[in-house]
């Protein structure tokens, strides 16, 4: 299987690092790039969506929502897979990240082990359990 | 060293403390919900705690508590046996300095 490459956008430095250090202890899971911010993704990747396979955003960065740029991403690599970290799981937030058509979205209150195992669903490296 | 960590929310602690704990790989962390902080404190003893709220045990033998919290200015306020300080960068190189300086003291004292 390939490696799968993963870019996380998190303005929490402190948490997208960890983050990154146990993504990478994952199988078959690379990170190539982290930004913190919307304008530091778009100068990180250089709008080379195409050589990202996976994108971890968080909703709520600093210079706007995390929808802005899943627009763009979503326009530039229509397979892109995008996970959504949310601290605020508003209806109008859920509804929203569902319109720009994330693959899915996990709660920052979730334990670890949610988040892991969405980005391994999402990745095609752990099959989608019935029913959810 | 012990290290507690119980800040919000669950996937920062976990993931933080995750890290520190493979990094670290000789300190024991514990990775608590915020609510059980004291009684977690007075259990496990440990020598280091990240937390979200003040230190009001004032407790024997602890090097450290760093009162963290992500969502707000600024997110970490350091005391390191008697030395106070407040960052407004955190990450975690920042964070991993703090546990060895707390280790240290935790050494020599």
């Amino acid at each position: 299987m390939s490696t799968i490459r993963v870019f996380l956008i998190e303005d929490h430095s402190h948490f997208r690092q960890s983050l990154a250090f146990l993504l990478e202890r994952q199988a078959n899971l690379q990170v190539v790039a982290q930004a913190g911010s919307l304008a530091e993704a778009r100068r990180t990747t250089s709008h080379r969506w195409s050589e990202i396979d996976l994108v971890i955003i968080d909703l709520l960065l600093p210079d706007g929502s995390g929808t802005e740029l899943i627009r763009e991403m979503r326009e530039a690599n229509p397979t892109l897979r995008v996970l959504a970290l949310t601290i605020v799981q508003s209806p109008k937030t859920l509804r929203e990240a569902e319109e720009m058509g994330v693959d899915g979205v996990v709660s920052k209150a979730a334990p670890m082990e949610e988040t892991l195992g969405a980005v391994r669903r999402l990745a095609g490296l752990e099959e989608a359990r019935t029913g959810r | 060293m012990k290290v507690l960590i119980a800040i919000e929310p669950r996937s920062y602690r976990e993931a933080i403390g995750e890290a520190i704990q493979r990094l670290r790989p000789h300190l024991m962390v514990a990775i608590v919900e915020p609510e059980d902080l004291f009684v977690e404190v007075g259990r496990f003893e440990p020598e280091l705690v990240f937390a979200d709220r003040p230190d009001t045990l004032q407790s024997a033998g602890r090097c450290g508590w760093v009162e963290f919290r992500p969502y707000e200015e600024p997110p970490a306020k350091i005391n390191l046996g008697g030395s106070l300080r407040e960052l407004k960068e955190i990450d975690l190189p920042v964070l991993l300095s703090v546990v060895d300086e707390a280790d240290e003291l935790a050494r020599t004292s």
